[in-house]
């Protein structure tokens, strides 16, 4: 392992250490931003999907044509 | 979260529940880094076990306070609770012995690092097994007590396997 991968692991690990080191209200605040962020990224795919399926690729690509 | 745990207390304190404690993602969240999870694991001891176990009169309660449930949870406050019966031996154990700990003023109970651990092993998804390496990793567990739960419960040979498996080489 180079040298640079073993001082990025160590950040890593001294990262953690420092995070589980938080008071428990602190952590519970990082998990519930965890959650809101994980949430609005569900809810985005969901709407790409969505957006996908009532507007497939090929059918959007002729209504550009057309507006030409 | 306060919220939650403030109801929580209210269904001890009314007999709904004689004893409980966190466990899951946020139990473990307390002794390691934040783990990502979606709702709070409460595991629960009746006054007497019923012939059947029903959580009916934990969601009647919480029902008529304004708290829905969604899906397999009850949404209080911004976090969505789910009850689990704490039906085998392992699990009563980690409830009865759970440490007493305060959240922001409101008292509570968290499992402890050993027996949160020995679940996860007695579990044994992948989640579970990283979530045991993690432990292993932040040192927070007492191994002379660890060894003593893993031995109670049957899990020792478990353990080895998960050692030469996960940490032979760490």
């Amino acid at each position: 392992m180079s040298p640079l991968m073993r001082e990025l692991l160590e950040h890593k690990r001294q990262r953690r250490r420092e995070l589980a080191a938080l008071p428990f209200p602190e952590k519970v605040k990082i998990v519930e931003q965890m959650r809101e962020t994980t949430t609005r990224i569900r809810a985005s795919s969901l709407q790409d999907r969505k957006a996908a399926t009532a507007h497939p690729p090929h059918e959007a690509g002729l209504s550009r044509k057309s507006r030409c | 979260m306060k919220l939650a745990l403030k109801v929580i207390n209210d269904l001890e304190r009314e007999g709904l529940i004689r004893r409980y404690a966190i466990g899951g993602a946020l139990g473990a969240t307390f002794y390691l880094e934040p783990v990502s999870t979606f709702d709070l694991d409460i595991f629960v001891l009746f006054h007497r076990e019923p012939l059947v176990l029903t959580l009916t009169p934990i969601y009647d309660f919480l029902r008529a306070h304004g708290h829905v449930p969604e899906g397999e949870a009850v949404v209080i406050g911004n976090w969505p609770v789910q009850f689990l019966p704490a039906e085998t031996p392992l699990l009563r154990e980690a409830v009865e012995q759970a440490p007493a700990h305060g959240y922001e003023g409101v008292p509570t109970r968290v499992m402890s690092a050993e027996h949160l651990m020995a679940i996860a092993l007695q579990t044994g998804r992948a989640k579970d097994h990283a979530r045991l390496v993690a432990f292993v990793e932040a040192g927070v567990a007492d191994p002379g007590r660890l060894k003593e739960i893993l031995t109670r419960h049957g899990l020792s040979e478990a353990w080895q396997r998960f050692e030469s498996r996960y940490l032979d080489g760490a």
